[in-house]
């Protein structure tokens, strides 16, 4: 039945996903609801609140605000905490209620930067799309802010585009790509807004290149390569570990995960002697990477039925959705999608 | 009781046949509520002696928690007619619509009905149908006939069209029924004859007919309705007919 989930929980709204990218860089987040999307941000959609400090406020929106457009008030309230709140920057992050009630974010922008000494963002998230729209529009919006300066480049510097717990899952992941690039190719990885603060954002510019390891960075990419000429490449550097020691010759693979990953670890499978590698996923399929028989996936069924007619030796897919194919007697490899199962890697 | 909700182009004159109406009810000696649904909320002014009320809307923003009593919201005009507006936002911010519901939960809440126990409720909504706020008037449990103010003017005949559409695609949900037309007359050409066509096409009947006079704009120019200022007049008799109309057809239910 279209729409229904019996194994799946919900994913991440867009408005989790522009958080995601801003959790770390020192601003005041200010979620414009009444209070259950900063519920949902904090007590699920972002795994860093638990460790790490952040200033993630709600609106506070209450009926009389949504009637009466009280644009002002969230002035105010944004005014009395940037005062508060050692913070570089604020940013306004969208959800259903401003949607429905055609809030100017423009106008949020102007009025809330003539009252605070500090760069305002807008993001106008619906809580109608999934976490990577949101993502996506957060780092457009957030690099168009501040990567304005051109530095000179660095060859010995990579950027990493596209970091955020949803995509990688992995906590640990800006410290091993760093790593990684460090003793193989004696470069500096630039982990943005999960790994390397606001600063870094401000000197985009100086990178030799940027790695983009989720679809929602693509766009931003673009960007940098137009602004700057900084070219880019779309590739998941962490792939090699995703992959368990074996034998993938001759196997017939289902790969599910973010576009991005999904597409790095099908063209290492391929590299290791895999017959043949089917990739599919749950959120954004971007034309960059789409290939000919990628899948979109929409329902649970639509999975289901992929495994039962896929004829697949192995799975890569996050553990949750093992139970959706009881009967599929093939191999499953846990590769784990926060954005899936609300898990990270190692946790 | 009697509940019914007037609707129509913005500025064909659906303040002025409500209010009337309101007037000769009162006068008739039924217990009336008037509730304006407009944003501009100047739905009661003419029972009220030219003094605007103070709308819902307003009170919330400047005193920034809920009513407490229906007299903090309300007043009583010409013939004890209880007068409230919902009022809404700055025009261009927020949502006129959530107002409205918002407006009649807090008078659910404060127990209007119960408290006041009215023979009539009229409900003077905004020109269009314009999304659920503005259909709340009609919902099960409020107005229970419609009725539709327009002039031979082929904008207001396309409002009117409109609205008749709007309330029967409603049908499968219960609400309001159209009980009729109300021709406000504007001096145009042919206009008996065009609103006649019109009401014919739609399978909706003319119930009510106000002549072009300039007597309304002079009551109105002092802050009353036709009926307060001439009750014997040829328009309040018009009023007064459209009123015993629909108290026939409440009884008759």
């Amino acid at each position: 039945m279209r729409g229904l989930r019996k194994y799946l929980t919900p994913f991440a709204p867009d408005q989790s996903g522009a958080v995601s990218v801003l959790f770390e860089l020192g601003g005041i987040v200010v979620i414009c609801d009444a209070g259950g999307c900063t519920g949902n941000v904090c007590g699920f959609d972002e795994p860093r609140w638990f460790e790490q400090k952040s200033a993630i406020f709600s609106a506070g929106l209450r009926d009389m605000d949504a009637i009466l457009g009280r644009d002002d008030r969230l002035v105010a309230k944004l005014e009395d905490a940037a005062q508060k709140v050692d913070a570089t920057f604020a940013a306004v992050i969208g959800t259903p209620v401003p949607a429905v009630i055609a809030t100017d974010y423009l106008a949020l922008k102007r009025m809330t930067e003539r009252k605070i000494n500090i760069p305002v963002l807008t993001v106008d998230t619906d809580g109608m799309e999934l976490y990577d729209k949101g993502e996506e529009k957060a780092f457009l919006e957030l690099f168009k802010t501040f990567a304005v300066r051109k530095y000179p480049v660095d060859e010995k510097r990579v950027g990493i585009l596209g970091m955020t717990p949803q995509d990688v899952s992995d906590l640990a992941a800006a410290d091993k790509i760093r790593d990684l690039f460090r003793q193989k190719q004696d470069m500096q990885a630039v982990c943005y807004c999960m790994g390397d603060g606001l600063e870094e954002v401000k000197k985009a510019s100086s990178v030799s290149k940027n790695i983009v390891v989720s679809p929602a960075a693509i766009a931003t990419a673009q960007y940098l390569e137009k602004i700057f000429g900084t070219p880019y490449e779309i590739a998941y550097p962490l792939v090699e570990e995703l992959l368990p020691e074996m034998d993938y010759t001759n196997k017939k693979i289902l790969v599910v995960h973010q576009q991005v990953i999904a597409d790095s670890v099908c063209r290492e499978l391929q590299n290791r002697g895999a017959e043949s590698v089917q990739t599919a996923g749950w959120f954004m399929m971007k034309k960059e990477l789409l290939k000919a028989g990628d899948i979109a996936l929409r329902d649970e069924d639509d999975y289901i039925e992929l495994v039962r007619s896929g004829d697949f030796d192995i799975i890569f897919a996050d553990e949750c959705m093992k139970q959706m194919t009881a009967d599929f007697d093939g191999m499953f490899v846990n590769m784990r999608h926060f954005a899936v199962s609300g898990k990270l890697i190692g946790r | 009781m009697l509940k019914v909700a007037i609707y129509g182009k913005g500025g064909i004159g659906k303040s002025t046949v409500t209010s009337n109406l309101a007037a000769a009810f009162a006068s008739m000696g039924k217990k009336v509520i008037q509730i304006g649904c407009d944003p501009k909320a100047d739905s009661t002014i003419n029972l009220l002696g030219g003094e605007p009320l103070r709308p819902v809307m307003n009170y919330m923003r400047e005193e920034d928690e809920e009513p407490e009593t229906l007299e903090d919201i309300s007043r009583e005009g010409f013939g004890g007619v209880l007068c409230i507006e919902t009022g809404g936002p700055t025009p261009g911010l927020g949502c006129a619509g959530r107002g409205i519901i918002a407006t009649f939960q807090l008078l659910e809440d404060l127990r209007l009905f119960e408290t006041y126990k009215p023979d009539v409720v009229l409900y003077d909504v905004l020109g269009d149908v314009v999304c659920g706020g503005f259909a709340a008037p009609i919902r099960e449990g409020y107005a229970e006939k419609v009725l539709i103010v327009t002039s031979g003017e082929k904008m207001a005949l396309y409002a009117a069209n409109n609205i008749s559409s709007a309330v029967r695609n409603f049908e499968d949900r219960s609400y309001a029924r159209i009980f009729g037309i109300v021709l406000n007359h504007r001096n145009v050409e042919n206009e008996t004859e065009k609103v006649q066509a019109f009401a014919k096409e739609a399978g909706i009947p003319i119930v009510g007919e106000i002549p072009r006079s300039d007597e309304i704009i002079r009551w109105e120019d002092q802050g009353k309705t036709v009926i307060e200022g001439d009750s014997e007049s040829e328009i309040s008799r018009r009023f007064f007919d459209l009123a015993e109309m629909l108290l026939k057809a409440e009884e008759e239910e």
